[in-house]
C-alpha cells in the first residue's frame, strides 16, 4: 500500500494534474479569443455603424425660401412658452383668438377633459369634461357614447341624437347643419373606396344622402355651409377632382381635376382650397396648390411644406427643406400675387415638434408643440399686409 | 505509529491542502469556463445596440423628401390609423403601427439601411405582395415591405448600406392606390420583436415630417392623454402579445 505523503503527488496525478492546467490554459485562451472577438465584432459595430449628425452650417444666402422670397423687415420674432413643459399636444384656438385648447388631464384620469389658458398667459382652466368634435363657434360638441352620436349644448347640458350610425359628423360654419360619411372603412385599394355623404340640420332631422364619391370623400364646407367640397370620383368611371356641391340639389361642379389630392385644406370660410398633388407623371403638377372654390383657376406655390391658412387667400407655409438650419415660416398671398419669408431660421428658432401647430383665427399668432420640452409655445407672426 | 490526536489534524489538513492544491486548478478551470460561457451568453441575448451611441443606421430612399421623391405618411407607434385596426391589421402588433410608412412612387430604388446579410426574401412576415429582411450586425434586422417585385437577392448575401436592394411598390398592386414602402426594425434573434425605426435611423424626423395639412396624429388615452403622443415616445412592439392601447376613453373616438 502507497502512503500519500503531504504535498506529493504520484506520476498519474501529476499527468492529470497537467492535463487540468493544460485545459485551464486552453480554456482561458478561447475565453480571451472568444471574449476579444465578441467585443471586436461589438466594436466594430459602433464604428461601422454609428454616425455623428453632422453639424449643419448654411451661410444666408443660400438659405432656399430666404433668397427666394423677401424676408418681412423688423425684429424677428421669438415664440414665448405658454403652457407648462410637456402639458399637451395638438392646441386649437378659440374664436377669438383668446385662448389656447387642448385635451389635458392635470390631476389624473378623473380630470380628464378640454382645458384652456389664455394667450396672454394665466392658470391652466377646465373648460369643459365633455371631449369630441366642436363647432366652430366652441359652442356644440359632438361625441360617441354607446355606438350613438350625440350633440350637446355643452354650456346647458343639452343635448340630442344624430342619426349618423355612430359616425363622425363635421358641423357647417353656422351651425344649421352636419354632414357625416358612411360607407369602405376597411383598409383597400383606396381608388374603388365609396361613401355617402349624407346631411341633416343641426338637430338631427332633415336628414338625407347627399352625393356618393368612389376613391375621396367629404373634404369640408365651403360658401358658408351652403356647399360641401369633395374629392373623388361622382361615378364610377367619371373624371376624378375636387368638386363643389350644392347642397340645395346635389349639383356637383368640377373645380379640379387630379385623380388623388393629398392633405386637402380649406380656409376658414371655405372660399379657398390648399391641396397638395405628387408623384405624377407629369412633374411640374406636383407641389403645393391653392384653388378658390369660384371655380377660378389653381395656383401652384413655389414652396411645399407644412401649411395652414392665416386669413382667406393667405396661406403660411413652412417648406419641407431639409438644406435650411431649421424650420422657417413663409407666406403666400394668392389674390395679391405675393409672397414673403416671415421667419428666418437664422434667426428664429421654430423647433416644432410633430407637425403640430395652429394659426389663430384673426392670423395674429401661431402656437406650436416645441420638440424640445413639449410645451406649448408662442409666436406673434409679422404683419405683411401693409408691405408695398 | 502512534499519531497525536494534533498530528492527526495536522496530517489530516496537509492531506486536506494538497487535494485543495490540487482541485484548485480544476475549480478555477470550471469556472474560468463559466464566466466564459455567461459572458457569450449574454452577449448573445443582450438588446440589439446596447452599446451603440446615436442612431446606426441610414434612410431607405435616397435624397430629400418632396412631392416628386417621398414623403413621410405615417410613424412608428399608437397611430390613430394602428389604432382604428388594432383588431384586425395591427392585433399581432399589439394594436400599434410596428414600422414607418414613406409614400414613393412605384419603383423608387430602396436601399439598404446598414451593411447586413439577406435573411429572407418574400417570407411569411407579411406586408406584400413582396418583402425582404436583412440581418445586421448589431443585432437589428431591416424589414421593406409592400416591394413591387421580388427583390433579386440571395438569402445569405451580403449587402452594403445605402445599396439598392428593392423597389417600392403598393399593397394594393396599382401603384396608384397606396403606393408606399413599410419599413421596420426588427431584432434578429427573435424576429418577434419591432423598434421605433425614428430612434434608429439617422435623419431629422421632426423636419421631415413637416409637410401636410395636419399634425402627426397619435391615439390618445383621456386617462393619461400625454403618453405615447410622440414620434420618439412610443413603446416597444412585442409580436403576439396584447393590445397596449384598447382604452377604455379613447380620442379620437372609435367611429
Amino acid at each position: 500500500m502507497t502512503t500519500l505523503r503531504p504535498g506529493r503527488m504520484t506520476g498519474s496525478l501529476r499527468l492529470r494534474s497537467h492535463l487540468v492546467e493544460i485545459g485551464i490554459l486552453i480554456c482561458l485562451f478561447f475565453g480571451v479569443v472568444l471574449g476579444a472577438s465578441a467585443a471586436s465584432v461589438q466594436q466594430g459595430v459602433i464604428d461601422v455603424f454609428s454616425y455623428e449628425t453632422p453639424e449643419v452650417r448654411i451661410p444666408p444666402t443660400s438659405t432656399p425660401g430666404a433668397a427666394n422670397l423677401p424676408l418681412i423687415p423688423g425684429v424677428p420674432p421669438e415664440p414665448n412658452l405658454v403652457t407648462q413643459a410637456g402639458c399637451c399636444n395638438y392646441p386649437q384656438w378659440s374664436r377669438d383668438s383668446e385662448w389656447l385648447l387642448f385635451i389635458d388631464a392635470p390631476d389624473g384620469p378623473a380630470s380628464a377633459g378640454l382645458y384652456g389658458v389664455p394667450r396672454a398667459g394665466g392658470p391652466l382652466t377646465l373648460i369643459t369634461s365633455r371631449v369630441g368634435v366642436f363647432s366652430e363657434d366652441w359652442s356644440l360638441v359632438a361625441y360617441l357614447e354607446g355606438g350613438t352620436v350625440y350633440v350637446e349644448r355643452w354650456v346647458d347640458g343639452t343635448r340630442w341624437t344624430i342619426p349618423s350610425s355612430g359616425r363622425r359628423i363635421y358641423f357647417s360654419p353656422s351651425n344649421e347643419k352636419i354632414a357625416w360619411e358612411i360607407g369602405s372603412s376597411s383598409i383597400q385599394n383606396q381608388d374603388v373606396q365609396v361613401r355617402t355623404i349624407w346631411i341633416a340640420d343641426i338637430d338631427g332631422t332633415g336628414v338625407r344622402e347627399l352625393v356618393t364619391v368612389h376613391g375621396g370623400g367629404f373634404q369640408g364646407w365651403s360658401e358658408g355651409g351652403k356647399a360641401i367640397i369633395v374629392s373623388g370620383r361622382l361615378t364610377p368611371t367619371g373624371p376624378a377632382g375636387l368638386w363643389r356641391i350644392r347642397l340645395e340639389d346635389g349639383a356637383g361642379r368640377l373645380l379640379f381635376a387630379i385623380d388623388s389630392p393629398k392633405d386637402v385644406l380649406l380656409s376658414p370660410d371655405g372660399t379657398w382650397i390648399a391641396f397638395t398633388i405628387a408623384f405624377e407623371k407629369e412633374m411640374d403638377r406636383n407641389g403645393l396648390w391653392v384653388l378658390p372654390t369660384t371655380g377660378d383657376p389653381a395656383t401652384k406655390l413655389s414652396q411645399y411644406g407644412a401649411y395652414r391658412w392665416r386669413e382667406e387667400g393667405r396661406l403660411v407655409v413652412i417648406p419641407l427643406d431639409l438644406d435650411a438650419p431649421g424650420a422657417y415660416l413663409t407666406q403666400f398671398d394668392i389674390p395679391g400675387n405675393a409672397s414673403w419669408t416671415l421667419t428666418s431660421p437664422l434667426f428664429s428658432s421654430l423647433p416644432i415638434a410633430n407637425n403640430d401647430w395652429e394659426i389663430s383665427p384673426d392670423g395674429r399668432w401661431m402656437v406650436f408643440l416645441s420638440s424640445e420640452d413639449a410645451g406649448l409655445y408662442l409666436l406673434e407672426l409679422p404683419i405683411v399686409k401693409n408691405l408695398p | 505509529m502512534i499519531f497525536s490526536r494534533r498530528e492527526v489534524l495536522l496530517n489530516s489538513w496537509s492531506d486536506n491542502k494538497s487535494r485543495l492544491w490540487f482541485r484548485l486548478p480544476t475549480v478555477v478551470g470550471f469556472l474560468c469556463a463559466f464566466v466564459a460561457l455567461i459572458t457569450l451568453v449574454g452577449i448573445a441575448r443582450a438588446d440589439p445596440g446596447d452599446e451603440l451611441d446615436g442612431r446606426p443606421f441610414i434612410m431607405p430612399f435616397a435624397g430629400n423628401p418632396g412631392p416628386n421623391t417621398w414623403l413621410f405618411i405615417q410613424p412608428y407607434g399608437n397611430t390613430t390609423f394602428a389604432y382604428e385596426y388594432r383588431y384586425s391589421v395591427y392585433y399581432g402588433g399589439q394594436g400599434l403601427h410596428f414600422g414607418i410608412d414613406l409614400e414613393a412612387p412605384c419603383g423608387t430604388p430602396i436601399l439598404a439601411i446598414g451593411d447586413g446579410i439577406v435573411e429572407s426574401v418574400d417570407s411569411w412576415h407579411g406586408a406584400g405582395p413582396h418583402n425582404l429582411m436583412i440581418n445586421h450586425a448589431n443585432g437589428y434586422a431591416s424589414f421593406y415591405g409592400h416591394l413591387l417585385v421580388r427583390a433579386r437577392l440571395s438569402i445569405g448575401q451580403r449587402v452594403k448600406a445605402g445599396e439598392v436592394v428593392a423597389l417600392s411598390g403598393d399593397p394594393d398592386r396599382t401603384c396608384t392606390s397606396r403606393p408606399h414602402l413599410h419599413l421596420e426594425i426588427r431584432d434578429v434573434e427573435t424576429q418577434a420583436i419591432a423598434y421605433n425605426p425614428m430612434d434608429l435611423i439617422d435623419a431629422d424626423w421632426e423636419r421631415i415630417v413637416m409637410s401636410g395639412d395636419s399634425p402627426v396624429r397619435f391615439e390618445q388615452d383621456l386617462a393619461n392623454p400625454g403618453q405615447w403622443v410622440g414620434l420618439y415616445d412610443q413603446p416597444i412592439t412585442h409580436f403576439g402579445h396584447g393590445l397596449l392601447n384598447d382604452y377604455a376613453s379613447p380620442w379620437p373616438y372609435d367611429w
